[in-house]
């Protein structure tokens, strides 16, 4: 008997062949990220409106108490904290259902061979969908805040680009790790609303002097930075704009890596 | 040409989260086929385990192929064909499938309990790659085969299991593979059904290159197959011409 485990196939053409078949089947996944938004907001009257209702309030209560902390004017406060709750909600949403997808879809895997990266993308278009909702009562702000230039609205688009891109490794990354290792979504979710202090989001880091200072070492920052900071000042944070281009190269690699090494194993971990 | 290859595959799980002390339970795990079903269980030394589900199997399935595919339970037959679908990949050994794949394994997986029996006809299309129009094609056909009628626009999970059964096996019939795999397919159903299902069992073999069965029903898949194949233990103990 020969046991070849301790083995792995190593096969990058697949993975990569995997995040293009996935993309091809774009009707599925967005027919399934659409079933996912209509099941989770089943017999409920106002249905997908509750996410605009429900970042509506959540802001205006963090706007009330949160402004009396800062020495910033309250206009450009609320703006600075809608745009950062915002960005910052989608990447949390990403992450923490990004660990659940392959364990979510334990029948399909099962059941049809599907590129794995189908898994990922319904999931990321379910979280962008909710997003584009949750823009709704943020570009109303803006809007009143009345600093809209051109130049805001191209990296807006270049930025979303990249949030996405990051979404897919990111998501693809946890979701095959937190599969063979079930303490790792736990982990990640509490890093995650650890991490919801740490960001700039709900404090100015100018306000906090030298502690203030540390948020640039947290990578959240500057996915933030790079869509809030155009829009706040019309400025382009090219630091940012490194540090993001820098974690998509590294990530796509690692997540690449990954799936190359451990994709036929995934079904084995579910 | 739609064809299956097989030399020498084999497929080893590991066991996750199972009991650690399992070697001293069973310490004549590594006494080759002791079990009454299923394949080996192997334990080595570190403490991890597997089972080898699949054992060194070697087949040539071509054009015109009926396959039934027996065992006793735990023999492998679902196993293989999953390997052959794609969803395993196998651990060793060569595969090589050519042509497009339709499925029917387990009446619970693979189907939107929450979405109507209309939605997870569109979803099975996209998921086999087609475009909504080629789907409207097949929609009646399948309607009307599955006799659903109204209970269509129904959730699945109002269904009973006969009827997603019904509706499974006319969409994995319908969508016009090179290459078709059924898990027992012959089990549930009454018996007007069961007519049906046999008639288009034979049917599909003018379409359908190759049709693969698994079952343990002996004398109704060697009146049907062409091509008997015997399992145990994961290995193949017998292939029949018919």
């Amino acid at each position: 008997m020969k046991i070849l485990l301790g083995t792995f196939d190593f096969r990058p053409r697949t993975a990569l062949n995997d995040l293009f078949l996935g993309l091809k089947k774009w009707r599925l996944c967005i027919n399934w990220a659409k079933h996912d938004l209509i099941i989770r907001y089943k017999r409920s009257w106002i249905g997908i409106g509750w996410v605009i209702l429900a970042f509506s309030s959540f802001l205006i209560a963090k706007i009330l108490i949160f402004s009396f902390l800062t020495e910033e004017p309250l206009v450009y406060f609320s703006v600075y904290l809608a745009l950062g709750f915002l960005i910052f909600r989608f990447i949390q949403s990403i992450i923490v259902d990004g660990c659940n997808i392959f364990v979510m879809a334990e029948g399909w895997i099962k059941s049809e061979s599907m590129p794995f990266s189908i898994y990922a993308y319904r999931m990321i278009l379910r979280n962008f969908t909710v997003f584009i909702y949750s823009c709704f009562p943020v570009f109303l702000m803006c809007i009143y805040y009345n600093n809209l230039e051109i130049i805001s609205f191209l990296s807006l688009g270049a930025a979303l680009f990249f949030l996405l891109v990051n979404a897919t490794w990111v998501s693809l990354f946890l979701g095959i790790i937190c599969t063979r290792y079930r303490d790792a979504m736990h982990l990640v979710s509490t890093f995650m609303s650890i991490m919801y202090f740490l960001t700039p989001v709900l404090w100015v880091p100018s306000d906090l002097g030298k502690i203030g200072d540390i948020a640039i070492y947290n990578p959240f920052t500057h996915f933030i930075a790079i869509i809030r900071e155009p829009i706040l000042t019309g400025q382009i944070p090219f630091v940012s704009w490194g540090v993001v281009l820098i974690i998509t190269l590294v990530g796509l690699l690692v997540s690449l890596l990954s799936l190359s090494l451990f994709r036929s194993r995934i079904v084995f971990w579910i | 040409m739609p064809s299956i290859v097989a030399k020498n595959v084999s497929l080893i799980f590991p066991i996750l989260g199972s009991d650690k002390k399992l070697a001293n339970k069973i310490p004549d795990a590594s006494n080759y086929k002791r079990n009454r079903v299923g394949g080996n269980i192997n334990i080595m030394e570190n403490g991890k385990q597997f089972v080898t589900a699949i054992d060194d199997v070697s087949f040539n399935f071509n054009d015109g192929d009926r396959v039934g595919l027996y065992g006793h339970n735990g023999a492998g037959k679902s196993t293989l064909l999953r390997i052959l679908s794609g969803v395993y990949n196998p651990t060793s050994g060569e595969l090589n499938v050519q042509g497009k794949i339709t499925s029917m394994f387990n009446l619970n997986l693979g189907i939107n309990r929450e979405a109507s029996g209309l939605e997870n006809i569109y979803f099975k299309g996209l998921i086999y790659g087609f475009k909504k129009e080629k789907i409207d094609l097949v929609l009646q056909g399948i309607i009307e085969f599955s006799e659903l009628d109204d209970y269509i626009y129904l959730p699945v999970k109002t269904y009973s299991s006969g009827m997603i059964m019904r509706l499974m096996f006319a969409i994995a019939t319908s969508f016009e593979p090179d290459i078709m795999l059924l898990d027992e397919w012959i089990t549930a159903g009454d018996l007007a059904f069961r007519k049906k299902v046999d008639d288009r069992m034979s049917q599909m073999v003018e379409t359908t290159k190759i049709v693969v069965v698994a079952s343990h029903e002996k004398d109704r898949l060697r009146d049907w197959a062409n091509k008997f194949i015997t399992m145990k233990s994961g290995c193949i103990v017998n292939i029949e011409k018919l």
